[in-house]
């Protein structure tokens, strides 16, 4: 939402990429301070410098936006919340379709949806709504003709070295990760892992446990791992880079 | 929000991409409606992720996920997490198991067993005996795992290669469609100026029904409706020519019900089948739905007939009978 402030400055939508973090410690609007926790929304096929579809999408206004969140929760502090759920699991249903762009293409639902409401479109019911818009954009993408070959090439254009260099990067953070975790959650979290079926079985049995929930517990641990080892790599990166500089 | 029962299987199922389209619909609405089976999925991925780079996923199980869950650049990513996570895991867990390998320091039931022994004169020997082995299987645990891991590796990027052909097939496929389906629209578009022709009183040749390419295919436009038995669509094909579509031109209520349709060649004379595609689906035209199907024109030739009739049937849902869509006949000779 902040960098959404901020991209109505621009007048552009951003990559997403560049994430709410870095955004929450530079914009001092009320409006951020509310929903200091969103993710930015953006445009489909403005990553970086490219244009990767030919797919028409849509720009979002403030007003259309701030209607999807009122219609999410009449609390701002919920509503941002439960954007944020509903971008995640946009985000989920279009990787799990085997779409390289999950995030562009959540953003691009989002922005229809709220234009949808800023219209003053009934929708009885948002969910079901949002699902139908992310499966029409979905479908629009598959049929671009443009679509990711682009983005495959530069895939594959990415130097083994730079790669091993994250892959490096990425196994430290981990590691430095796992130590800062409270020693019982460390604990789970290298039990969980050595662990067979049977034994984590145990192990739930053990700790009062269903399977269910031992498994929940450990999914948040990892969840909060892996959030900790994204913001070590970027902070490596922007380290690097500064030395680079210098 | 609303809590929704999904067993697990169900969930497995989803992430390998094994429900049906009906299914996974359904499914999908209730996990954006329900968080808890939002954070079961997730967790139960987790643990598919984890079980892949352990390699303790069973062959189809692990094919599935190969081909379907690394399909994107995001997934193989988390796989390479995990993969780091459980490597740092298991010296982690070995540490603790042998810390400094102080032998001394045990505290497991087959540690104090060997510090007896080794009280022992001749125990001593048997347990630092015993020590080494235990202290060589870890070893080759260790090792074990990270074989594993670069199995693990290398199957992943299998499967990358593997996704990228398949990519690539399908553009090409995709293209080639499109292609044909521009020419199937080219040439319905040449027909139907034939037709005004003919109802203005203008000539129409009958070759512009028909279209031989130089490029080894060639179209016959038929419509949907018009079993025009006794004066049915000819074409003449020429020498060099390797395929024939067969455009079939739908009636527009066709495309308020979007299936996929089974076509059959079959020789007018004696009902012999020819050529059977299963799952063509139809496509849309500017004006109206149309499918294609492609023949080999040695088929014909094999055949030495020369009316032959295209069946389209759409297949049964439930417990109904295939629904037959249309009967086409038509005329191929050679020149």
């Amino acid at each position: 939402m902040i960098s959404y402030y901020r991209m109505l400055q621009q007048g552009r939508g951003r990559s997403v990429e560049a994430g709410a973090f870095g955004d929450a410690q530079e914009c001092q609007s009320a409006i951020s301070i509310l929903l200091s926790k969103l993710h930015p929304v953006g445009r489909v096929g403005k990553s970086g410098k490219r244009n990767y579809l030919e797919m028409r999408t849509w720009d979002l206004s403030q007003k259309a936006f701030f209607h999807l969140l009122e219609r999410l929760d009449v609390n701002p502090t919920l509503a941002g919340e439960e954007y944020e759920k509903l971008r995640s699991k946009l985000i989920f249903f279009f990787d799990r379709k085997g779409c390289p762009i999950p995030n562009e293409l959540c953003d691009e639902t989002i922005n229809r949806v709220a234009q949808k409401i800023g219209e003053g479109c009934e929708i009885p019911d948002l969910l079901k709504f949002s699902l139908g818009v992310a499966r029409l954009v979905l479908l629009e993408y598959w049929n671009d003709p443009k679509k990711d070959w682009d983005q495959l090439d530069e895939q594959l254009a990415v130097p083994a070295i730079d790669r091993e260099d994250f892959e490096e990067q990425r196994f430290e953070c981990m590691k430095k990760c796992l130590q800062s975790l409270s020693s019982e959650d460390r604990d789970l979290i290298v039990k969980n892992c050595s662990l067979d079926k049977n034994g984590k079985l145990e192990m739930a049995a053990t700790m009062g446990l269903t399977m269910n929930a031992l498994r929940l517990r450990v999914f948040r641990i990892r969840a909060g791992l892996r959030v900790c080892c994204e913001k070590c790599i970027r902070a490596r990166k922007e380290v690097a880079s500064r030395s680079r500089a210098l | 929000m609303e809590q929704i029962s999904h067993n697990e299987q169900v969930i497995f199922r989803y992430l390998l991409n094994e429900l049906s389209e009906e299914e996974q619909a359904r499914f999908e609405e209730d996990y954006l409606r329900d968080d808890s089976l939002f954070d079961q999925i997730r967790a139960l991925e987790e643990e598919l992720l984890e079980d892949y780079v352990k390699g303790d996923l069973s062959g189809p199980a692990r094919l599935r996920f190969e081909r379907h869950y690394l399909a994107s650049e995001r997934s193989r990513e988390r796989v390479r997490a995990t993969r780091d996570l459980i490597q740092i895991c298991s010296f982690e867990s070995n540490a603790r198991k042998v810390p400094n390998h102080n032998l001394e320091r045990w505290g497991s039931p087959l540690g104090a067993r060997l510090r007896l022994m080794a009280k022992q004169p001749l125990g001593l020997g048997l347990g630092m005996a015993a020590a080494l082995l235990l202290i060589f299987g870890l070893g080759s645990a260790v090792e074990l795992l990270r074989l594993r891991m670069r199995l693990a590796t290398f199957r992943e990027e299998r499967a990358v290669f593997e996704q990228r052909a398949y990519e690539a097939e399908h553009q090409l496929a995709g293209e080639r469609e499109r292609l044909n389906a521009e020419r199937a629209e080219i040439a319905s578009l040449r027909e139907r100026l034939i037709r005004d022709n003919n109802q203005s009183g203008r000539p129409g040749p009958e070759r512009v029904r028909t279209r031989t390419s130089a490029n080894q295919t060639a179209l016959l436009a038929l419509t949907q409706g018009m079993r025009s038995f006794s004066r049915p669509a000819r074409i003449a094909i020429s020498a060099g020519t390797r395929f024939l579509d067969l455009q079939v031109n739908l009636e527009e209520q066709e495309a308020a019900k979007p299936r996929s349709y089974r076509a059959v060649v079959k020789t007018v004379e004696g009902d012999r089948e020819i050529w059977i595609r299963e799952g063509v689906k139809p496509r849309r035209s500017r004006s109206f739905p149309l499918v294609v199907v492609r023949v080999p024109v040695d088929r014909f030739q094999a055949a030495g007939k020369q009316d032959f009739m295209l069946t389209l049937t759409a297949p049964a849902t439930g417990e109904k009978n295939d629904d037959e869509v249309d009967i086409l006949y038509f005329q191929v000779t050679f020149k």
